[in-house]
């Protein structure tokens, strides 16, 4: 075995940095390679729990693929029918309804609410 | 009422609590030649001091009060003021599957006491009938049962209606002392409003405790005066395997009335009902589930967003019918974990019984039931063309709660080295010592446990009658 010293390079050091840039540039494309195939067994896994090959559409509603076209262009259409609509409401401050106005509630009232929401889960 | 120091009790059965779980039992020597003492913690009302005594430290997922505000020591306990959604549990949560402890009685016998227990609570006794159904089917509708609140047990008078009962508020049990054969209970330490007293009890007495789930393993902790052991837990498994209820809302749903309507297949009579599905016990354990249920509610009467309107027009459209705005909530098996447990601290509350810790954590196991039913009734309806149904996973992974229904801390099984209990609720260790209520459960399904344990109770007041009946 040779002994280091001073300058020298031994054979041994340049085979071992040389391995390492190796393995340094093989890295990131061996990771990527098992992170996909990770991702995929992951979407397979997903997608065994929606065997119709359902996805999840705007605010999580599971819908068969072929039917997102479609529904993308009817929400477009709805959402500007709610802002054509938006305008109107807010030239009229008057029309907005009881419900929808800020109440001032005791604390005993809150707390019975509260009460009431809570024995709808038993 | 007068209290009585009495230094022993003279009595053929003591019961300890007044809640289903004990008056489930009581129920069976009403009139009888037995005499029956029945002590109770609270008062005829709920106080402040018996309230104090709920407190624990919690840790996990359960806190903020989360046991003790739903733990009430007062005449006729929490089931009082509540019994839930009910369902009688099924043969899949019995018999040990995946790991899971088994329950040392089979679902036909426990049909038997649903079936009587059920008139109780406001029911026809064909609601039991509910217990089995066509395992092979991927989805069951399997609803809910709403049973009446408050109990008729919940009047005091009913008891004193009855000359060999004899009621006894505000006495605290606190601990049992055993004879020098290990075998017997021989005495009560109890408190009356915070005097700590002991009472001898007589040979070949028969003790009930039913001081609610998580009372009933609090008084099998606290420390023995003369043995390393605590009286009750010579197991080791007192307080381990906690677990409660995860509930969750999972998302909304436009579904068809169709899905909403009541069930046939089973012969109810329905009284007041809540729609619900689960997943058959085969696919169940295709799908290595837990058990589980997701019900469906009216959605709050709140506009509709554009994409609401968009998904409910599109498929009114696509499948030619109206279709009803429901909101889903699933209600959840929790897995027994032995790291979920309660122990004492060495600080006691005002009645002199050492104080509880509880730690409970949701498993990812718990969880992710909720995710995979919801995604497998999405499916089944938009395949049926019976509805389309969104999955909040923020709710379901983030905003995961639970009810208070503290079960399995006490469990009874077959044999005394994986139970506290044997089948009838006797303690392993005594002849006499019998436990009743949700903390025998080893699993809990996934309903509110009040029926179940009714259920135990008269099954238990039966096994009793004749225990007595062989002693005399």
């Amino acid at each position: 075995m040779h002994k280091s010293s001073g300058s020298f390079i031994s054979r041994r050091s340049v085979l071992k940095a040389g391995a390492l840039s190796a393995a340094l540039v093989a890295l990131p494309v061996w990771s990527t390679k098992v992170i996909a195939q990770a991702t995929n067994a992951l979407t397979a896994q997903v997608g065994s729990s929606s065997p119709n090959g359902l996805i999840s559409f705007h605010a999580g509603w599971m819908i068969p693929v072929e039917d997102q076209k479609a529904l993308l262009v009817l929400e477009e259409k709805k959402i500007k029918e709610a802002q054509a609509s938006a305008p109107k409401a807010a030239q009229n401050p008057g029309a907005a309804t009881e419900a929808s106005k800020p109440t001032k509630k005791t604390w005993t009232e809150k707390l019975q609410d509260s009460w009431k929401q809570v024995k709808n889960y038993f | 009422m007068a209290i009585n120091p009495a230094n022993n009790f003279d009595a053929d059965i003591i019961v300890i609590g007044t809640s289903i779980a004990a008056q489930t039992v009581i129920g069976q020597f009403k009139n009888s030649n037995l005499k029956i003492l029945v002590l109770e913690g609270g008062d005829l009302e709920q106080t402040p001091f018996a309230q104090s005594l709920t407190f624990s430290d919690e840790r996990g997922h359960y806190v903020n009060h989360h046991w003790g505000g739903h733990w009430l020591r007062s005449y006729g306990g929490a089931s009082r003021v509540w019994n839930g959604f009910s369902a009688p549990l099924e043969n899949w949560d019995l018999i040990g599957i995946d790991g899971r402890p088994k329950w040392p009685l089979s679902i036909d016998e426990l049909q038997k006491y649903y079936r009587l227990s059920a008139p109780l609570m406001g029911e026809d006794p064909s609601v039991a009938s509910l217990v089995k159904y066509n395992v092979a089917q991927e989805f069951v509708d399997r609803p809910y049962i709403i049973m009446d609140s408050p109990l008729s047990y919940s009047d005091p008078k009913l008891l004193a209606a009855n000359k060999n009962i004899e009621l006894r508020l505000k006495h605290n049990v606190i601990k049992f002392t055993a004879d020098d054969s290990g075998s017997f209970i021989n005495g009560i330490w109890y408190s009356v409003d915070g005097d700590i007293r002991f009472a001898s009890i007589k040979k070949n007495a028969q003790i009930v405790l039913g001081a609610g789930g998580l009372g009933n393993a609090q008084v099998l902790l606290q420390p023995a005066d003369n043995r390393r052991v605590p009286v009750g837990n010579e197991s080791g498994l007192v307080g381990k395997t906690l677990m409660g209820h995860p509930h969750v809302p999972t998302g909304e749903a436009f579904v068809d009335p169709a899905v909403l309507k009541k069930p046939t297949w089973a012969q109810v009579k329905y009284k007041k009902w809540l729609p619900a599905y689960i997943i058959g016990a085969d696919y169940k354990t295709k799908h290595n589930l837990l058990n589980a249920s997701l019900s469906l509610t009216m959605a709050h009467d709140t506009e509709l967003s554009p994409n609401e309107k968009a998904v409910k027009e599109f498929y009114e459209k696509k499948w030619g019918k109206k279709l009803v705005r429901q909101s889903l909530y699933a209600r959840t098996e929790q897995l027994p974990n032995p790291d979920n447990r309660i122990e004492i601290t060495a600080e006691k509350n005002a009645a002199g019984l050492h104080k509880l810790i509880t730690y409970c954590v949701f498993g990812a196991r718990d969880m992710m039931v909720v995710d995979t039913i919801a995604r497998m009734l999405a499916t089944h309806w938009m395949k049926n063309q019976l509805g389309v149904a969104t999955i909040d996973n923020d709710s379901i992974f983030l905003k995961i709660w639970g009810w208070a229904h503290p079960s399995g801390i006490t469990r009874f099984g077959a044999t005394p080295k994986d139970s506290v209990c044997d089948a009838n609720g006797r303690v392993w260790a005594y002849q006499n010592l019998y436990i009743n209520g949700s903390s025998l459960f080893p699993t809990v399904g996934y309903a509110n446990p009040t029926w179940t344990i009714a259920a135990l109770g008269m099954r238990l007041g039966d096994h009793l009658t004749s225990t007595m009946k062989k002693n005399a």
